[in-house]
């Protein structure tokens, strides 16, 4: 070997650990202030839970069961937990049907804000992020003021003379989701939105002169091209909707529980701690299996073409 | 409406914006275009020909006036149901597709079965010499290659037009010179019309089989390139097309071989007969600097004479900048042949003369 490639090798090296080093304040804070908490919570989720809240320092794997699982409190046998699973189902589906609507009413926000001219660009960006200026919490309630039996919506609908009687909207599994879509759209609309900039309009030009209907563009053209920004939007609001708790809890009015609400009750009137960690981290074990699973369905089409 | 005609342009106007912003980047045009011609829109940039191969294409509808393709109104129809591809300037390859998947793309928007797509795609790779190349991504291949793979892509679904908007423009002289080469041969091969889009000159006159010079958004001339470089309809025609010396000169009367011209100093020389000019009329004389003959200047009298100001030597030929007299000059154009026994140099006084039939009179 000559010196040549060593040298390449040892400059190359010392330029990782320059990365490294450039990187360390994040991963000090990822180290203390999330891998700390967390297996605060998974030693937790091994211990028994204490009379007042708090834990017990006495080892114990009965959280653990009592995640899938359900003890008979006559013969002590062991039973599916339906509630438990239910909830996580509930959950998904809930967070699922979030990402849906994002997407149907992200993707044409995206679209029109990507094909204004240069300048105005920036403005409707701007007006995207002005729900991100106030609480979650108060947009929240924000909501239920509009759609709330003496809301707005209900009043101007019986004002109108449309209907006779208000409309139950609130607490309702519709009023969830449009308060979700509400809040997590915009965690689309960007990241869509960067991408739908980048796409070369020719490209659309050229599909249409091949032929392709407008929809077959989008299908064909468009939406294979933007993937990458759809894909990143969707872990955006898949994630964080997985775990809500405000929404199914003010505007669903606790009625259906979501694992977010399931996990706040544990930690408070359930006096549960260790069942609220285990839950916890069920819930992080299925957002990694959904994310892996995702990932690797929609970088699929994208690999097989470089 | 004659069958020969492809397509035909029937007095299109395109405005873009309105107001006092508005651009008349088509105006009122009126043009044929024959079944299997090389068709070429020549122009300076911004002269409307993107424009009106836009509004072929269908990306864009015409204020007033229709396009009519094998004698049906297409005007409306949007692009996706005109049987007419482009091929664009900057190729617009589907990122996300191989090469013969960018190929079968329009054969499979029409809906075809695999076993008719596949052939055809087949066939498109070997046109265009890239059937090493079929399952290569795009973002792979070098600038003509992918130039081929988008013109494999526009043939691919037999149309019955297609435009080419300045698809060489792109690439290095080499490969711009072998390119108009497999164009032709393509063109040649398939029997397909073809609407070429260029600002080159040169590119529009060795493939064309005619030229549409335009301007402003208005048609100058249409014709061949022969009759287009020979004949051109006016100073803008011809200084766009090659190069030209204009003469400002007054008729002084007839002559036996045609009409007898005046230089604003005073000298005179020979003109083609015409009809439209009597004596005292003041016209435009253009005539190409390949066409002006030179000698060293002799001692007798007579014919134009002048000084040589400026030599540019340019291999083939040398180019002379001869001076007449004040303001007037002509751009000379010799051929470096051996056996010419002179040699001129800056200052040398050399006689010019100025074929009679390369001479042509010029609207402005």
């Amino acid at each position: 070997m000559s010196a040549a490639p060593d040298l390449i090798t040892l400059n190359h090296r010392r330029d990782i650990r320059n990365r490294w080093l450039l990187s360390l304040p994040a991963l000090l804070i990822i180290l203390l202030a999330a891998t700390g908490p967390l297996l605060i919570v998974l030693i937790y989720s091994f211990l028994t839970p204490g009379d007042y809240g708090d834990v017990k320092w006495l080892f114990s794997t009965d959280a653990w069961v009592n995640v899938l699982f359900q003890r008979d409190i006559f013969d002590d046998t062991l039973s599916l937990a339906d509630a438990h699973i239910s909830i996580f189902l509930r959950s998904i589906n809930l967070s699922v049907m979030t990402t849906i609507a994002t997407v149907v009413f992200g993707f044409p926000t995206a679209w029109f804000i990507a094909t204004r001219p240069a300048r105005t660009r920036e403005l409707w960006l701007f007006l995207i992020t002005i729900p991100f200026w106030t609480n979650i919490l108060i947009r929240t309630f924000a909501m239920l003021e509009v759609i709330r039996n003496e809301g707005l919506v209900n009043m101007l609908l019986i004002k109108a003379g449309i209907i006779n009687a208000p409309i139950q909207m609130l607490f309702t599994d519709g009023a969830v989701l449009a308060g979700m879509v509400y809040v997590y759209l915009p965690m689309m609309v960007l990241p869509v939105y960067a991408s739908l900039e980048k796409l070369d309009f020719r490209l659309v030009e050229a599909a249409y002169d091949l032929y392709a209907t407008p929809f077959r563009v989008l299908t064909k053209v468009i939406l294979p091209i933007v993937k990458p920004g759809v894909v990143a939007g969707s872990i955006l609001v898949f994630i964080p909707s997985l775990g809500a708790y405000v929404s199914p809890s003010i505007l669903g009015g606790g009625k259906n529980l979501m694992i977010g609400n399931l996990i706040g009750l544990q930690f408070g009137q359930g006096r549960n701690w260790p069942l609220g960690s285990a839950l916890s981290i069920s819930l992080m074990i299925v957002v990694m299996i959904a994310l892996l699973a995702y990932v690797r369905y929609a970088g699929k089409g994208a690999n097989a073409h470089g | 409406m004659a069958p020969n005609n492809a397509v035909e342009i029937w007095r299109v106007t395109k405005i873009y914006g309105s107001g006092d912003g508005a651009v008349t980047a088509v105006n009122d045009v009126t043009l044929n275009i024959g079944t299997n011609e090389f068709f070429t829109l020549l122009g300076p940039s911004g002269c409307g020909k993107t424009s009106l191969l836009r509004l072929i294409a269908g990306f864009e509808y015409p204020a007033s006036g229709d396009i009519i393709l094998d004698g049906e109104t297409i005007t409306a129809t949007p692009p996706y149901k005109r049987p007419i591809n482009t091929v664009f300037q900057s190729y617009a390859l589907f990122p996300h597709m191989t090469v013969a998947e960018n190929i079968g793309f329009g054969l499979k928007m029409l809906d075809l079965p695999k076993a008719e797509i596949e052939p055809r795609v087949a066939e498109m790779l070997r046109l265009v010499r890239m059937e090493a190349l079929a399952s290569r991504p795009v973002s792979k291949l070098s600038g003509g290659q992918q130039q081929r793979v988008a013109l494999a892509r526009a043939l691919a679904p037999c149309p019955k037009v297609l435009l080419l908007d300045e698809p060489l423009s792109a690439l290095d002289y080499k490969l711009r010179k072998e390119m108009q080469v497999e164009l032709k041969r393509l063109q040649a091969e398939t029997g397909v019309t073809f609407i070429f889009v260029t600002h080159d000159q040169e590119e529009a006159l060795t493939m064309s089989d005619r030229i549409a010079v335009m301007s402003g958004g208005k048609l100058l001339q249409v014709g061949g390139p022969r009759e287009i470089y020979n004949h051109p309809a006016n100073r803008f025609v011809a200084s766009f097309i090659g190069e030209a010396n204009f003469l400002d000169v007054t008729v002084t009367g007839e002559t036996g071989e045609g009409l007898s011209l005046a230089l604003a100093s005073g000298e005179t020389f020979t003109g083609p007969a015409s009809d439209e000019l009597s004596a005292g009329a003041k016209v435009t004389a253009m005539i190409r600097p390949e066409h002006v003959r030179l000698q060293p200047a002799s001692g007798e009298a007579g014919g134009l004479t002048g000084t040589i100001e400026n030599i540019a030597y340019i291999g083939t030929d040398t180019y002379y900048h001869v001076v007449i007299s004040q303001g007037q000059a002509l751009s000379v154009r010799l051929q470096n042949r051996p056996e010419d026994g002179f040699t001129l140099e800056t200052g040398d006084r050399v006689s010019l003369s100025l074929p009679v039939s390369a001479l042509r009179y010029l609207k402005d």
